[in-house]
């Protein structure tokens, strides 16, 4: 991670995710998850969803899983979801 | 508007996507900014919406990812206009129908008027028909503000009338005026109850005839129901006004300082009645008193109905000589003093003084109290004249 943005986000307190474009999840109880800056979908079923996201994949585990919109650059995931899980890399 | 309705309003395609690259091509589709909702993943296909503007631009990365898009379903405003295109007779129908409902709820159907003593319904009617309110009258040409006030003038005796529309009816609130009646007043006088010193003397109807300060006696003109104005004499009135004044009330008690007191010897006798309906039957004990001097206690107690039980019991006094001190005395006669002028002097009437002087008897076992108690009243009384 370059130093110099580290050095800002701490100069200035800006949100994380737009300094390093990290992905922003927001989650209603387990029924409804909002991914915002996401890159791609790279598998997806009813018992998960797995995408792409800036420095890794966020995989998606649960129950009825349905993309209840897939837009440019956010993508929300409704059913029942169990778990989520990061996975550092290329 | 959210989503959803905005997907209906532009139209909405289910659509099936079957094939090995369906996962890269929602991704294409993501990337090429095609609007995606309720994506749902089957074993061999995906199922998704999509607007038809995304259905259109679909086609290129389906032919990409080689993948099969098939409609299985349409939804929304565009494809009913469709529908109802191709059934003009039902369309026609359906516009007839509601043309049908707008214009003949722009006619009024009901005229409703709430009841009145003062004015008839017909009058009502009659008054709102000539201002353009009738059953069957256009809605938009009725000039609620315009009939109100024509009814308001129509009839003085409404206090209030309010014409309110609503949909196909008209109503209209009318309320009478009370009309307040008032009594004939005959014509008279004004004279004086008592004698006194008039204080303040005002005339609201009629003449006064006398001044401030001016001593008068009862039955004295105050205020005369007969004007005369530069020698001509007016047409009587009932004369009305305040006539304020100064009136003093003398009351004289009496005390002695020698006087009898009655003490109880302690004797007593019961007779004992019993009183049936109207009837009273001695049972046992004297019928009378068997003393001189004695006091009763009577004590009753219903026993059935119509049945009482009544023990009359009689005590014995006796009287002996006593001395008053003579404050006592004066306190006595004052009281007395007092009792006779609390009958005298009206509720109404201010106290302005109250003064007694003790006059002893040469003997000075005998006090005589004069009380003189000086009040500001109206004395005034109405007395109308005599008939023609």
């Amino acid at each position: 991670m370059p130093q110099w943005k580290s050095m800002l986000n701490s100069l200035l307190d800006l949100p994380q995710d737009m300094v390093y474009n990290l992905p922003r999840l927001t989650m209603v109880g387990n029924r409804h998850l909002v991914i915002e800056n996401y890159l791609r979908i790279l598998a997806f079923d009813q018992g998960g969803v797995k995408l792409i996201v800036n420095g890794g994949s966020l995989s998606i585990r649960g129950d009825n899983l349905v993309l209840q919109s897939i837009g440019r650059e956010e993508v929300v995931v409704c059913g029942y979801i169990k778990g989520m899980f990061f996975e550092e890399g290329p | 508007m959210n989503k959803r309705s905005w997907a209906l309003m532009v139209g909405e395609l289910q659509v099936q996507v079957k094939g090995e690259g369906r996962l890269e091509f929602l991704n294409t589709c993501q990337r090429s900014r095609i609007p995606l909702w309720g994506v749902k993943v089957s074993q061999d296909c995906i199922s998704l919406a999509t607007s038809i503007r995304g259905f259109l631009a679909m086609r290129k990365p389906a032919r990409r990812h080689r993948c099969l898009v098939r409609v299985v379903g349409r939804r929304g405003f565009p494809f009913f206009w469709q529908r109802l295109r191709r059934r003009t007779s039902f369309a026609l129908g359906a516009l007839i129908f509601l043309s049908m409902v707008w214009l003949f709820s722009n006619f009024v159907w009901q005229v409703d008027i709430s009841p009145s003593v003062l004015v008839s319904r017909e009058q009502i009617f009659g008054v709102a028909k000539e201002h353009g309110l009738y059953v069957g009258a256009w809605r938009e040409k009725i000039k609620p503000e315009e009939v109100r006030m024509a009814l308001l003038l129509a009839f003085p005796n409404l206090a209030f009338v309010s014409v309110d529309i609503e949909g196909s009816r008209v109503e209209i609130n009318i309320v009478d005026r009370d009309m307040v009646k008032i009594a004939p007043r005959p014509a008279g006088d004004i004279r004086a109850r008592k004698g006194g010193l008039i204080t303040r003397i005002i005339a609201f109807s009629g003449q006064a005839l006398v001044s401030h300060n001016t001593t008068v006696v009862a039955g004295q003109m105050l205020i005369a129901g007969e004007v005369v104005v530069n020698g001509y004499r007016m047409p009587p009135v009932h004369a009305a006004g305040i006539a304020e004044a100064r009136v003093w009330y003398e009351a004289i008690g009496h005390s002695s300082l020698n006087r009898e007191v009655r003490v109880y010897t302690g004797v007593v006798a019961t007779g004992n009645w019993i009183r049936v309906g109207g009837v009273m039957i001695l049972q046992s004990g004297p019928g009378a008193s068997p003393f001189t001097y004695y006091d009763v206690v009577t004590h009753k107690r219903i026993v059935a109905p119509f049945v009482e039980h009544i023990t009359v019991t009689y005590r014995e006094q006796d009287i002996e000589a006593a001395v008053a001190s003579p404050q006592q005395a004066v306190a006595e006669a004052k009281s007395q003093a007092d009792t006779q002028l609390r009958g005298l002097v009206p509720e109404e009437a201010t106290l302005v003084e109250k003064n007694y002087h003790e006059l002893w008897s040469a003997d000075g076992q005998r006090v005589m109290v004069r009380m003189i108690l000086e009040t500001i009243e109206d004395i005034g009384d109405f007395v109308a004249h005599a008939g023609p």
